[in-house]
């Protein structure tokens, strides 16, 4: 991060006999970032300094039996490769229909944008285990009105089992998570795209550029940050979903849909500590090496617009 | 520049602040929980919480210098709750908990020793067989049980008698062969709760293990791997074969039953509330023994009990309480399902002619359901491996073996 | 006369005092104040009215492609809600019916009745709501003001701090739970609105920082200067020009805070007892009893409980989605 205010200062165009006044008023004002970030810091040290620290600790002071035991369990790899594959299918299909939404909704051939905006956030809004719920009535092999439709359409001729087949029920469950978590990247997309000067588009417009070409030189850089916010977002929230799966199919049939959280959860409900705190710090590590990336790629972005 | 309308209204934000949360911490402070010495609070999950308002009100008036403090827990809360509370040491005086749950907490030192409670107005032999066992260890006994319940064999006797069945199944040749037969068009044979609570499946399980020799001890389920694989077969090799709904990795206790009383499943192995709800709604229902592989099988009994946490301050009056909640009216009062204590059992709404064979069931064929911690951790493993059997991955008598080794590895850890 | 940095050496359009003025104190409609999330930053206000609208027959295939976008957005998001407010219309027979209707067979009003007489949903909503605007407010407070630091100035811990604070998100809430729960019960605010609200910071705090911070790294540090070239303070300076200017995104950071809270159940169900505090997911659970739940309810307290967050989302969201909506961008 580039040092801002006094060096910007002498390098820009001079103000006439400000520079000796701007030099003392950031000597004083240095003191007032640490009394600006002590609420937060000291907020967020006590909230979560202590559980990061409890679990390495009680990791390690157990001799590391939590995560030996995690990974002796026997479906500890399926786990592991239905947790990646959920996450991927779930991150990279938010984002493309939150994007597909935002775009949809930042069109300038729409009315009554605000009312969109409100249904579609609604999803996001209903109680989780509601949505899951209804998508599970939904999904239901014999019962469920999409395998109804889909029969009736003459588009299946035997039913789907989208939550009891061990081969497509991730693509199943992933969907509703979709769901879930679309209307949040549209939020933040529809946000940072009415921050996109226009008139660049419309210059390059004007130049002959087509909507694909402005799409990708102009459009995607500039809420490339948003994207990369959103794209954290959503995989800290598929490495922690619980509800979707555990109403959807309890991690089942036979684990083909049990990931990380599930198998949290499932040792936390019989209070086996030592395997919480292993799963915990499983979770924690993967989610801590997303959280550098994405903050070495804005720290990069600074960089580069300063 | 208009600084002091905006610096007020900042520091008006602040003051607020500060004063909302002073206030809300002096009013839990002064108004929240009692400081009184002898009011005590009880857990209590929603479905009981109208019951035990009128018993508290009788027991405040037959106790003058205790009052109750009710709190509402719900069956999805309730296991959270308790245990956070329980390691936190922040505890309310009486709990309502699951019997499965409370060796878990005994282990720990958590609970209270009510042992005291037992006597001349409440004989350990009132209540149902091994109940008292499962909640007691090193002569100290940790809960008292009031509600406990097996499952039996619930059928549609409309679909028994279209298709030309004249008695329930007694064995588990006529469960099979029967199932076959009633399974055509809309309707299957039976199912099996493979969605919802691991426990739910593996307790069926257990059943038919226990009914051909297996058994448990100690809490602990102790299989052998004949018993294993022929209840592995029933359920999953049923599943693969047809005769029991394929939609059973999608369905719980809940769906199988709201299947039943359409008329869609012919017969399952199911708990006395389904009775009561079929017979609510006027479908036709009828009850048998549980079907062993030469006669009735055994079921496990399950159910909720009261505990009184050790780290309660007020563990006197809470006994007290306790020990009227055990009172055979009291207890009939509080139960939905079946009474602990076999006197209270006479109460009118136990003895309907749906129930009969429940209470044949928990008085001569049955045995406490497993409720070490240990076996409780490999209730998901045993659970996946009997959906493995259902899926066609592996083979009954390979998970029968399986599920013996997992047993047998959780009892020697 | 105002600041003019050496803008095209940075690539930043170069700001009058006019336009400076406006973006301040919004008394001009027509650059709407936009520099939201995105790390454009480039300087100035988008949507601009004066751009020539153009029509005609070359768009309508756009407009086609558009509608029918949207038509396929609503299908797919409003499909399961209508599943789920029909369901709250039915009767409890009615709902495991086979074959599965879309539409009751009879209407009733029976679930509504429960949600509203027997059971504790309409406080569980309103300390929802209290809970969530807690939340919200203490949220931006606290992460504006750690934001602008971490954004505006350099000092040694500046990053590792801002790296720790991001962590905090990727803790999973069931290792937090005891240590919270200790916490607030030691503050005596166990079973309250307020320690709540309290708890949920833990969710909301790490990643609305990194958003506010973003946001405000990416505003021309220029533009503050400009304001205590002509004599402001800091304080007037993020008040007339960074505040306005962030205004959609910060709005934006306090609806997710908001939803983030309105949707937390572990905390909400440990850490709260009696109706004062319920929350209404924890509410949700009381219509299932021990063997069965009662779906007709809980659907019909899933409508109750979204409707009025719908109608004041869109009532709302023409502020945080700025120029957008504004003037005669209307088709």
């Amino acid at each position: 991060m580039t040092p801002t205010a006094p060096p910007r200062l002498k390098a820009a165009e001079p103000i006439d006999g400000a520079a000796n006044t701007e030099a003392a008023r950031t000597l004083r004002a240095n003191l007032r970032p640490v009394a600006l970030m002590l609420p937060a810091a000291a907020l967020t040290a006590v909230l979560m300094a202590i559980p990061i620290i409890t679990t390495v600790v009680r990791v390690i002071s157990d001799g590391g039996q939590g995560l030996s035991r995690l990974f002796d369990l026997p479906n500890i790899w399926q786990v592991l490769a239905n947790t990646a594959a959920w996450t991927l299918l779930a991150v990279v299909g938010a984002m493309l229909v939150g994007y597909l939404g935002a775009f949809v909704l930042g069109s300038r051939h729409l009315r009554l944008i605000g009312l969109w905006r409100g249904l579609i956030m609604i999803p996001w809004i209903i109680p989780g285990v509601v949505g899951a719920t209804v998508w599970r009535w939904s999904l239901s092999t014999d019962y469920g009105i999409l395998n109804a439709l889909l029969l009736r359409t003459g588009v299946l001729e035997t039913p789907v089992r989208w939550l009891s087949e061990p081969s497509v029920v991730l693509w199943s469950v992933a969907l509703v998570q979709v769901w879930v978590t679309a209307p949040f990247v549209v939020l933040m997309v529809s946000a940072a795209l009415s921050g996109v000067p226009a008139e660049r588009i419309e210059a390059a417009r004007i130049d002959g550029a087509g909507e694909l070409a402005l799409l990708w030189n102009i459009t995607l850089p500039a809420i490339r940050t948003t994207s990369a916010i959103c794209l954290l977002t959503l995989v800290i929230w598929a490495l922690n979903s619980f509800t979707i799966i555990w109403v959807l199919t309890g991690g089942g049939p036979a684990g083909a849909s049990t990931i990380l959280p599930i198998l949290l959860y499932q040792a936390f409900q019989r209070g086996d500590e030592t395997l919480v705190y292993g799963v915990a710090l499983v979770q924690l590590l993967i989610g801590a090496v997303f959280a550098v990336l994405f903050a070495r790629t804005l720290r990069t972005d600074m960089e580069e617009l300063s | 520049m208009a600084i002091k309308p905006r610096t007020a209204v900042a520091a008006g934000i602040a003051v607020l602040a500060v004063v909302g949360i002073g206030g809300a911490v002096a009013a839990n402070v002064a108004g929240g929980s009692p400081a009184d010495e002898n009011t005590v609070t009880w857990w209590v999950p929603d479905w009981d919480y109208d019951a035990a308002t009128t018993v508290v009100a009788d027991f405040e008036a037959e106790h003058p210098d205790i009052d109750v403090e009710l709190v509402q827990t719900t069956g999805d809360t309730v296991a959270n709750r308790v245990s956070v509370a329980l390691e936190s040491g922040n505890t309310p005086d009486v709990i309502t908990d699951s019997v499965a749950r409370v060796k878990g907490y005994a282990d720990k030192g958590q609970l209270a020793d009510l042992r005291d409670l037992y006597g001349p107005d409440m004989p350990v032999e009132d209540f149902a067989p091994g109940v008292v066992d499962v909640v007691s260890q090193d002569n100290q006994t940790f809960a008292v049980p009031y509600r406990w319940a097996t499952n039996a064999l619930i059928y549609n006797p409309d679909l028994f008698a279209a298709a030309g069945i004249q008695e329930p199944p007694a064995t588990w040749a006529d469960f099979a062969a029967d199932a076959q037969a009633l399974t055509q068009g809309d309707v299957v044979g039976t199912a099996w709760p493979m969605k919802g609570e691991p426990s739910d499946l593996t307790l069926r399980f257990l059943d038919f293990a226990v009914s051909d020799g297996a058994s448990i001890d100690d809490g602990m389920p102790a299989l052998t791997p004949e018993a294993s694989t022929a209840a592995a077969s029933l359920i999953g090799d049923s599943v693969t074969q047809g005769w029991a709904s394929p939609s059973s990795f999608e369905l719980d206790n809940t769906g199988i039953r709201e299947l039943f009383l359409q008329g869609r499943v012919a017969m399952y192995l199911g708990g006395v509330f389904d009775v009561d709800a079929a017979v609510e709604q006027g479908a036709p229902i009828a009850t048998a023994l549980l079907p062993g592989p030469d006669g009735p099988g055994t079921a496990q009994g399950v159910g909720w009990a009261y505990i009184v946490p050790e780290a309660s301050q007020r563990q006197e009056a809470a006994k007290e309480l306790v020990a009227y909640l055990g009172q055979p009216q009291n207890m009939a009062a509080l139960t939905l399902t079946f009474p602990a204590r076999i006197s209270a059992s006479q109460d009118a709404k136990f003895t309907t002619p749906e129930r009969s064979a429940y209470a044949e069931q928990l008085s001569q064929h049955s045995t406490p359901a497993p409720n070490d911690p240990r076996w409780t951790a490999v209730i998901q493993s045993v659970h996946d491996e009997l959906q493995r059997v259902a899926l066609g991955q592996t083979s009954a008598a390979d998970a029968g073996a399986t599920i013996t080794g997992i047993a047998q590895e959780a009892s020697s850890s | 006369m105002s600041a003019s940095p050496d803008s095209t050496s940075r690539g930043i359009s170069p700001l009058t005092s006019e336009e400076l003025r406006n973006v301040g104190a919004m008394t001009d409609p027509a650059p709407g104040p936009v520099v939201t999330i995105a790390g454009a930053g480039h300087g100035v206000p988008a949507r601009q009215q004066g751009l020539p609208r153009r029509t005609g027959r070359r768009h309508t295939p756009a407009k086609v492609a558009t509608w029918a976008g949207l038509a396929l957005m609503m299908a797919w998001t409003l499909g399961p809600i209508a599943v789920m407010t029909l369901t709250s219309f039915k009767a409890a027979s009615d709902i495991f019916a086979v074959p599965t209707t879309l539409l009751p067979r009879t209407w009733t009003l029976a679930n509504y009745t429960t949600v509203f007489t027997d059971s504790s949903m309409p406080t569980a909503l309103w300390n929802s709501v209290q809970v969530g605007v807690l939340v919200a407010i203490a949220t931006l407070v606290f992460c504006f003001s750690a934001g602008y630091a971490l954004a505006r100035f350099r000092f040694p811990a500046a990053r590792p701090l801002a790296l720790f604070i991001l962590l905090g998100q990727v803790v999973p809430l069931t290792v937090v739970l005891l240590p919270l729960y200790r916490l607030v019960t030691s503050a005596q605010l166990l079973d309250s609105v307020v320690g709540l609200a309290f708890a949920h910071l833990a969710i909301t705090v790490p990643l609305v920082t990194w958003m506010v911070r973003n946001q405000i790294a990416a505003i021309p540090v220029e533009l503050e200067e400009a304001v205590q070239v002509d004599g402001g303070s800091r304080l007037d300076a993020v008040t007339y020009v960074v505040l306005p200017v962030c205004a959609p995104g910060l709005a934006a950071a306090g609806i997710f805070a908001f939803l983030q809270s309105w949707h937390e159940f572990l905390f909400a169900s440990v850490m709260t007892e009696s109706t004062r505090s319920r929350t209404a997911p924890v509410a949700l659970t009381e219509f299932a009893t021990e063997f069965s739940v009662d779906w007709g309810a809980t659907m019909a307290a899933s409508v109750v409980l979204t409707v009025p967050i719908v109608i004041v989302f869109i009532a709302l969201q023409r502020y945080f989605v700025g120029g957008l909506t504004g003037g005669a961008v209307k088709g």
